[in-house]
């Protein structure tokens, strides 16, 4: 992906589900000491912690393309970040996203080994594994076996777990229309097609459904990442663009 | 020398044809499960609804079935029902009608024809695997899917019933049925999104465990009448309605009709987006 365009700024947002009739998000000021010109947020999870904190972690990478992973806690009062601390590890190799464990561990997504931009796109021609799962707390390490692959045949991004226990994702059905948009993310002649998917397990999850709660051109919403359901709401997010709020309902899910 | 060019030329050409047939058969291909609103299966319908006829006066359909018999399934039975389209639907069943009579047809491979009630005339010719044909009579235009090239065919139907050709629709899909929908001059499209998986049914036609994929798209021509937007109202992956091969929309009601099997009703909740 072809860095942003100079006005574009890194940040976090916060969204309220519980907003009547408008569909608003509020930019969250960050407190503690950070470069704000080498923030660019990647993935993000969140955990409450034993004291009721919101907790989240936060991929980040800096302009030298160096990452970390910014854990903060949310202060309901102020509705403001704090910053707790930054974790680096020689691990964190190219790290897409992640979820959190507990309060102080997380499992982390690297999206490939290549550090640029030449060797990334050569990469992901020649489809090598180069990929990794990895469990950080600064003490153990964890294990991780597989039990079922699930072929989509689109490509799927970032993924959410609802309460249900179906996973959602926002994927790229045509790949070569994603390669166009990202590599000019601010020319907005070039857009790439959404999609989201929702698929429920069976309990031994040797079997599941797979629907398609939302489709688009990409003209509504370019190259889709993420999309989160809440109480017939649904959620989509994008890797460069635009947020979209929808309506669902079960039948159309 | 020239004649190792000429094998490599041969060898080049040998595996374009193969990679093109893989590509047709849609291996890679598969569709996400979708309803525009509650769906439910049709009382009523077992053995097929492979054809499907809409009249809007009486907002009645009827429905043909048993085409299952034809591939070599003689327990299918065949037969033409009916069901009645109303607004507040409590029930949902099709009956069956009593035929009189002997029913005769026969279809040709590549060509369209006309007949004006005493003569067959030829229209068109060198189609390729001509497969749903669709009648729009306000606007005066003929629509003709394509199975293996994945497309439509408009042509407008002039006075002396002669055709000119006019548009062609890309839809990365096979068509097998076609409505036009009076009011607003919409296509809707049942299709075949995978290929290979309807060549399997035919095959089986009475093993219910073998299935094949099932689309519904509309295609909505802009006032240019050269240009269009298509939207997906259905999908399915075969568990609830396999190869589908018919589509009639009315008034927020779809009704989606396979080959071998089941015929589907569905609500449309939001028609302008569906």
């Amino acid at each position: 992906m072809i860095p942003r365009g100079k006005d574009v700024k890194g940040q976090i947002f916060l969204y309220d589900f519980n907003q009547k009739g408008t569909w608003n998000v509020e930019p969250l000021r960050i407190n503690g000491k950070f470069d704000q010109d080498n923030f660019h947020p990647h993935g993000i999870s969140h955990v409450v912690t034993s004291a009721g904190t919101i907790r989240l972690f936060v991929i980040n990478h800096s302009n030298a393309f160096h990452h970390s992973v910014m854990v903060f806690d949310w202060n309901r009062k102020t509705r403001q970040l704090d910053l707790v601390r930054i974790v680096k590890d020689e691990k964190f190799i190219r790290p897409n996203d992640l979820v959190a464990v507990t309060e102080d561990a997380f499992i982390l997504t690297n999206d490939g080994s290549a550090q640029t931009v030449l060797t990334n796109v050569l990469e992901i021609l020649s489809l090598i594994p180069s990929g990794s799962v990895v469990y950080h707390d600064g003490k153990d390490y964890l294990s991780l076996f597989k039990i079922v692959d699930v072929p989509l045949m689109t490509i799927a991004d970032n993924l959410y777990m609802d309460k249900y226990g179906a996973v959602w994702t926002g994927a790229h059905p045509i790949m070569k229309e994603l390669f166009g948009h990202l590599s000019n993310c601010e020319d907005l002649n070039k857009y790439a097609p959404s999609q989201v998917l929702r698929i429920k397990f069976s309990e031994d999850f040797k079997t599941w459904e797979i629907t398609e709660p939302f489709m688009d051109d990409g003209r509504l919403i370019s190259a889709s990442s993420i999309a989160v359901p809440f109480k017939n709401q649904l959620l989509i997010g994008s890797v460069c663009r635009q947020l979209v709020h929808c309506d669902i309902t079960p039948e159309t899910s | 020398m020239l004649h190792r060019v000429a094998i490599w030329v041969m060898v080049s050409f040998l595996c374009s044809a193969i990679i093109r047939f893989v590509l047709m058969l849609d291996l890679n291909k598969r569709v996400y499960n979708h309803t525009p609103g509650p769906c439910r299966v049709v009382n009523g319908i077992t053995d097929g609804a492979a054809g499907l006829e809409f009249v809007g006066e009486a907002s009645v359909v009827f429905i043909s079935t048993g085409l299952a018999n034809a591939y070599g399934n003689e327990s299918s039975d065949t037969g033409i029902s009916i069901i009645q389209l109303q607004k507040e639907m409590a029930k949902h069943e099709a009956t069956s009608i009593k035929i009189e009579g002997v029913n005769f047809g026969k279809s040709s491979f590549g060509a369209l024809y006309f007949f004006d009630g005493r003569h067959v005339s030829l229209l068109e010719s060198r189609l390729s695997t001509p497969s749903a044909l669709a009648i729009d009579r306000r606007r005066k235009l003929i629509f003709v899917g394509s199975l293996l090239n994945e497309n439509i065919r408009v042509y407008a139907l002039e006075k002396d019933y002669s055709i000119t050709f006019r548009t062609q629709i890309s839809l990365l899909s096979s068509p097998a049925g076609m409505h036009i929908e009076d009011e607003t001059g919409d296509i809707w499209v049942a299709l075949h999104p995978v290929l290979h998986q309807v060549f399997l049914v035919t095959m089986y036609p009475g093993d219910e465990k073998v299935r094949s994929s099932s689309q519904v798209l509309r295609v909505r021509m802009q006032e240019d009448g050269v240009s269009w937007v298509i939207t997906e109202p259905y999908a399915n992956d075969g568990a609830t309605i396999s190869a589908s091969n018919a589509v009639i929309y009315d008034k927020d009601h779809l009704l989606v009709g396979s080959m071998f099997g089941r015929l589907l009703h569905c609500d449309v909740l939001n028609p302008s987006i569906t």
